[in-house]
C-alpha cells in the first residue's frame, strides 16, 4: 500500500494526520533544498577575490550572447564559459599544443590576474562588435582570423577555448615584429609558424601598449643579459618583488624535445617567472608558468644564465 | 667535348650517391613491421604498467642518455609540475617515489622495461572529441636503427589509444569526429599498425 493511499480516505486517523504534516513538511524542505542546489552558485558566497567575483557577476549580468556574425565559428555559450574559467582560474589559460602563442599566453597573465572583469568586457566586446580597444590599441581583426576562431585543433585542451584562440588570433594578427616579415597575413595553420612568432622588442611592445604598466627589459634576440651567474639569482629575486617577471628563454635546454647537442642556443620561448629561491644543494628552484599550469624545476645558476636571453618585468606607474 | 663527357659521367653518378644516401638515411616500413612485431607483447606491458602507476599520480618518463641510466621524471599535481633528474641508481629518486606514494617495485619494473624496449619517453596525452577530454598513450622508441650521420636523429613514435580509431586508405589517421580531417599529433602525421595503435617517425621524442 502506498503512502498516499495509507492516509487517504477514512483510514486516516488523528495520530496518522500528524504523521502526515510531518511527513509532508519534510517533503516540502527537501524539494526546496533541491530546487536551489539545481540554481547557479551564487558567485559572491564562494571565496573568490573581489576582481574575479566582478568579472564573474558582469558575465552572468550578461545571461545568454547570441551569436556573433563577426566571429561565426565562435559558439557563444562555449565562449562565455571559457570567459568563466579565465577568471576564476587564470593559471589554467593555455596556448596549445604546438603553437608560437607562448608570448601571447605569458602576458595575458597580467589582465587575467590584475583585472579579470575587464579583460571579461574587452572579450565580450569585440565578440559583439568585431572590435574593441585595450590600453592604447584598437584590435580591428581581419577576416581571415575572425573566421579561424574556434576552428584550430589538436592542440589540446585550446581545441576546447574558442575565447583563447580569439585572443590569441587578435594578437598575432595585431602585433608584428621582424620575424613576421616573410609571413605576414594569415593563412590556415599559421599558429605553427613565423607568422605566430613573437621577437624581444615584439614582446616589450605588447605590453607597453596593452597594459598600464611601466615595462622594463634587459637582454635581446640573440645576446644574453650580462648578468654573471653569481648575481642572476639575486637580479630576479629583486625583479619579482618589484612586480610580474618574464623570462626569454632558450627552449630547447628548458624542456629537452631531442637528444641532440644544440651548438647554437636562441631563445624561442617565454614563460612568467612566479618564483626563485635556493636549494640546500646550491641549486636554484625556479617556479614559471606555462602551458596552463605552474612548474617547478631545480637547475644550476649556469643553467639558468645559459637560457635566459631576455628578462622583462613590470612596476605599477607612478601617477602624479 | 672533354668538357661535356665529364659532366654527362658526373651528373648521374652525383644522383646515385644522392639517391643512395637518402634511402639509406629515410627510415623504412621495415623498421616499422619488425621491431612492432617484435616487441608488441613487450611496448602493450609498458603501456598497461605505465598507466596503472599514473593511475595513482600523474607522472611523465624519460630517459636522457644513450645509456638508459638518466630519468628526467615530471610529476603532475593539479596546481603544479614538479620536474626532477635522477640517475636511476641514486637514492634520491627512491626517497622521491617514497614521498609521492608511488609503488616503487612497479615504478622501478617500468624502467626496467623502458630500457629494454629503448622507450626514451612516455606519456599520457589530452585530446578532445566533440569537446570530451580523452587520453592516449604517448611512447617514443630511441633506436640504434633510425641513427644517421647525415640526419639529425629521428624517433620511432607510438601512440596507443584505448578504442579503434579510423584510417584512411593511405593508412594515415583520421580524426573520429568528422572522419576525413587528417589527426595531427604534435604537428604530426600518423600511420596505422593496427586499428588502436599508430607511430610516426618524428624528430623529437615528446
Amino acid at each position: 500500500m502506498s503512502a498516499f493511499h495509507y492516509f487517504s480516505g477514512k483510514m486516516l486517523r488523528k495520530k496518522s494526520a500528524k504523521y502526515f504534516i510531518c511527513l509532508l513538511t519534510v517533503l516540502f524542505w527537501f524539494s526546496v533544498t533541491y530546487a536551489q542546489s539545481g540554481k547557479k552558485p551564487n558567485n559572491t558566497s564562494v571565496q573568490l577575490p573581489a576582481s574575479q567575483v566582478a568579472a564573474l557577476n558582469f558575465l552572468d549580468s550578461l545571461g545568454r550572447l547570441d551569436t556573433s556574425s563577426h566571429w561565426p565559428n565562435v559558439d557563444p555559450g562555449l565562449f562565455l564559459e571559457n570567459l568563466r574559467v579565465f577568471a576564476t582560474t587564470p593559471l589554467r589559460f593555455y596556448e596549445g599544443k604546438v603553437t608560437n602563442f607562448c608570448a601571447y599566453s605569458a602576458l595575458t597573465y597580467i589582465p587575467l590576474n590584475y583585472d579579470p572583469e575587464g579583460f571579461s568586457r574587452f572579450m565580450v566586446k569585440l565578440y559583439r562588435d568585431g572590435k574593441a580597444t585595450m590600453g592604447k590599441v584598437n584590435f580591428r581583426p581581419g577576416k581571415a582570423v575572425r573566421t579561424e576562431a574556434g576552428l584550430i585543433r589538436y592542440k589540446g585542451a585550446l581545441d576546447i577555448s574558442p575565447a583563447g584562440q580569439m585572443w590569441f588570433l587578435v594578437l598575432a594578427d595585431h602585433f608584428k615584429g621582424y620575424l613576421n616579415i616573410f609571413n605576414h597575413r594569415f593563412h590556415k595553420g599559421d599558429e605553427n609558424t613565423l607568422w605566430a612568432s613573437t621577437n624581444f622588442a615584439k614582446f616589450n611592445r605588447m605590453l607597453r601598449r596593452l597594459f598600464p604598466f611601466k615595462v622594463h627589459a634587459r637582454g635581446a634576440d640573440i645576446i644574453r643579459p650580462s648578468i654573471s651567474k653569481n648575481k642572476i639569482y639575486r637580479y630576479l629575486r629583486e625583479k619579482l618583488e618589484e612586480g610580474p617577471v618574464f623570462l626569454y628563454l632558450n627552449n630547447r635546454l628548458l624542456y629537452k624535445k631531442a637528444h641532440v647537442v644544440a651548438r647554437f642556443g636562441i631563445p624561442t620561448h617565454y614563460v612568467l617567472l612566479m618564483d626563485i629561491y635556493e636549494a640546500d644543494n646550491g641549486k636554484l628552484n625556479i617556479v614559471y608558468w606555462d602551458y596552463g599550469r605552474k612548474s617547478l624545476q631545480q637547475v644550476t645558476p649556469a643553467f639558468l644564465k645559459k637560457i635566459i636571453f631576455g628578462i622583462t618585468w613590470c612596476t605599477i606607474k607612478k601617477t602624479k | 667535348m672533354v668538357y661535356h663527357q665529364k659532366n654527362k659521367i658526373t651528373a648521374p653518378a652525383l644522383a646515385l650517391c644522392l639517391l643512395t644516401m637518402l634511402v639509406s638515411c629515410s627510415p623504412t616500413r621495415k623498421f616499422t613491421a619488425n621491431y612492432y612485431r617484435d616487441n608488441d607483447v613487450l611496448l602493450q606491458d609498458i603501456r598497461h604498467q605505465y598507466k596503472k602507476l599514473y593511475e595513482e599520480k600523474p607522472f611523465a618518463l624519460e630517459f636522457r642518455d644513450k645509456d638508459f641510466k638518466q630519468i628526467g621524471f615530471e610529476i603532475m599535481t593539479d596546481s603544479i609540475k614538479y620536474i626532477y633528474s635522477f640517475h636511476t641508481d641514486q637514492s634520491n629518486l627512491s626517497d622521491t617515489l617514497k614521498q609521492y606514494g608511488f609503488n616503487e617495485k612497479a615504478f622501478h619494473q617500468l624502467i626496467s622495461s623502458m630500457r629494454v624496449a629503448q622507450c626514451t619517453w612516455i606519456s599520457n596525452v589530452d585530446y578532445y572529441e566533440l569537446r570530451q577530454k580523452k587520453q592516449f598513450v604517448f611512447m617514443s622508441i630511441r633506436h640504434s636503427d633510425l641513427e644517421s650521420r647525415f640526419k639529425a636523429e629521428k624517433y620511432f613514435t607510438l601512440v596507443f589509444f584505448d578504442r579503434p580509431q579510423l584510417f584512411d586508405d593511405r593508412r594515415r589517421l583520421l580524426d573520429r569526429t568528422d572522419k576525413k580531417n587528417l589527426r595531427s599529433i604534435n604537428g604530426e602525421i600518423f600511420y596505422r599498425i593496427n586499428d588502436r595503435v599508430c607511430y610516426a617517425f618524428t624528430g623529437h621524442f615528446r
